[in-house]
């Protein structure tokens, strides 16, 4: 088998892409900050503009940190879908996790219009959205789960996950269709995903769910190594098959969830980057996959995010359409260039 | 010690559900499984992975693991719980592609090989995994009469070398007769469990089938069609 030791080239490579997009991030903005003086406040220095030093601790960086937690997120959470369901359209959310995240939050938004004045305008506020999200998620994953137990088939899991994500996509059409305008540009909004909206305290949030996530994983590496050869090989190797699929559903929703609860539904990332590191490091071994995995999808987050900032401009793209545009044509590229698809 | 044994009978008769039940991939409806005199529910999944391995009739699902990582897996009751080889767990898994001789073959992919490879590249996972037991599902389906024969010599070869009881079911029941130690016959009246050479003396085969399309000759150990 090979090891982490056969990578280690290609991983200090993504080690270093990944600081250099890191801080190509955060110097790139509507405002111009020289590199020596973010370099200088990254060390704890003050510098001579305190505007330059609020805008890249409390705005860039935060955002920074996110696009790689989120990036390397979905895209873990992504494998741990395509080896589950031996499926390579899998992704983070064919469950119908951000359907249900979309539901909790287009419940929120469009119902919080029948009240009005202060009350309504406290209830849509970004915290409220991202618990509205979580919850949904949550109630998903919960029902996901309950069924995941009953049912022996994986493949039936898969059918009941999409079909969960249809039941709450119609919801939220039927809301949408009853809504205010200004509500449903509101959630429009919220649909475009975004990195920049979290403080501090979400971002820590975030980073214990992510670690969560991560902790489930290398628990089950082993699992997902065995069931590279299908569920009965992996059962007649002494795999216990309920309370692994269990541990990597709940691996891939904490991630999935979580994220979506503070960052929005982002596409793409979660289906692509899985593809795109098997295709550098043609290996299957989940030893390799996920820390490459995770390390990929940040970076390419990082790339998004810095191209939808629209550098020196003072708009900023939303990030969803930004994740397909970029990234859409590599995988394609990829795929007619070799021919043929690692999985 | 180590058997080559046989299950043979028309479709539909229980083979494969046979051997399921004894690998513990479905629940037995009655009687009772004892893996060395010891009820195979009572085993922890872990134990009875040491016991009893299994090559079955499904394709794995990840074509583009290598021969050798293939093998490896089949270490896996014996890894850590993360699921690193040993320097034991290495020497084993070179020792079963001697044995199954894939040496040629190990950096290849799955994709790559052909039927006959392939099978040969699952035999060998079940050896790695190092159990006394080795069940097999209709093993030389799809394969062309050379390589069923190779992959029955092989299995014999594997028996008499490592000691293992090895059970598969199959419908090459010509080539079953040359070369296996004991047979089973599933039929819906009676089953029956002897050396071959009984078997055919006793004219266990001549019921298997009805009559009216192929018969048993009895001196070349073949059926032939009626004309």
């Amino acid at each position: 088998m090979n090891s982490i030791k056969t990578y280690q080239l290609q991983y200090i490579l993504l080690a270093i892409l990944l600081i250099f997009f890191f801080l190509l991030n955060i110097s790139l903005g509507s405002v111009k900050i020289p590199l020596r003086d973010i370099l200088n406040i990254l060390m704890g220095h003050s510098i001579e503009k305190e505007s330059w030093q609020y805008i890249i601790v409390n705005y860039r960086l935060p955002k920074a940190f996110t696009a790689i937690l989120v990036g390397g997120g979905l895209s873990l959470s992504g494998v741990l879908m395509q080896t589950l369901f031996r499926n390579p359209l899998a992704g983070p959310f064919v469950l119908g996790i951000s359907s249900g995240a979309s539901l909790g939050v287009a419940l929120l938004i469009m119902g919080s219009s029948l009240f009005v004045g202060t009350f309504a305008s406290f209830l849509v506020s970004g915290f409220s959205i991202a618990m509205a999200a979580t919850i949904g998620s949550f109630l998903v994953l919960l029902s996901i789960i309950v069924v995941a137990h009953r049912i022996k088939d994986t493949m039936a899991l898969l059918i009941i996950g999409l079909m969960f994500g249809s039941i709450t996509t119609a919801v939220v059409s039927v809301l949408s269709y009853f809504t205010s305008k200004e509500s449903l540009q509101q959630y429009i909004f919220w649909s475009f995903g975004s990195l920049g909206n979290l403080s501090w305290t979400q971002l820590a949030l975030l980073s214990g769910l992510f670690l969560l996530g991560v902790f489930i994983t290398i628990a089950v590496l082993k699992p997902l190594n065995a069931f590279l050869l299908g569920e009965n090989y992996a059962r007649s190797m002494g795999i216990q098959l309920k309370k692994s699929r269990f541990l990597i559903i709940l691996a891939a929703s904490i991630l999935a969830g979580g994220i979506t609860a503070f960052a929005g539904p982002i596409a793409f990332i979660g289906l692509a980057v899985p593809h795109l590191t098997r295709q550098l490091f043609k290996s299957q071994n989940h030893h390799v996959l996920v820390p490459a995995t995770i390390l990929f999808g940040a970076i390419l987050m990082l790339i998004c995010d810095t191209i939808s900032q629209l550098p020196t401009s003072e708009y900023s793209l939303p990030i969803n359409a930004i994740t397909s545009i970029v990234g859409a044509p590599v995988v394609i590229w990829l795929l007619v260039r070799k021919r043929k698809m690692v999985f | 010690m180590g058997e080559l044994v046989a299950v043979v009978g028309a479709n539909g008769i229980g083979k494969s559900t046979l051997l399921r039940t004894l690998a513990n991939v479905q629940n037995r409806l009655s009687g009772e499984i004892k893996v060395k005199s010891k009820e195979l529910k009572r085993y922890s999944p872990v134990q009875l992975a040491r016991e009893i391995s299994v090559v079955l009739t499904e394709h794995i699902p990840a074509k583009n693991l290598s021969v050798i990582e293939v093998i490896a897996l089949g270490r896996q009751p014996y890894t850590n719980w993360i699921g690193s080889l040993s320097e034991i767990d290495k020497e084993k898994v070179k020792e079963v592609i001697s044995l199954v001789g894939l040496d040629t073959l190990q950096h290849k992919n799955c994709f790559e090989l052909s039927d006959g490879q392939l099978q040969r590249v699952m035999i060998a996972r079940a050896l790695a995994q190092d159990t006394s037991i080795i069940l097999l599902d209709e093993p030389t389906t799809h394969l062309d009469i050379y390589h069923k024969a190779y992959i029955l010599k092989l299995l014999k070869t594997i028996a008499k070398k490592t000691g293992k009881a090895i059970l598969f079911s199959t419908h090459e029941i010509d080539l079953a007769i040359q070369l296996c130690d004991k047979m089973l016959i599933l039929d819906k009246n009676e089953t029956t469990f002897d050396e071959p050479c009984h078997l055919i003396s006793k004219g266990s085969f001549q019921n298997l089938f009805p009559k009216d399309l192929i018969s048993f000759n009895n001196e070349t150990g073949t059926f032939k069609i009626n004309k």
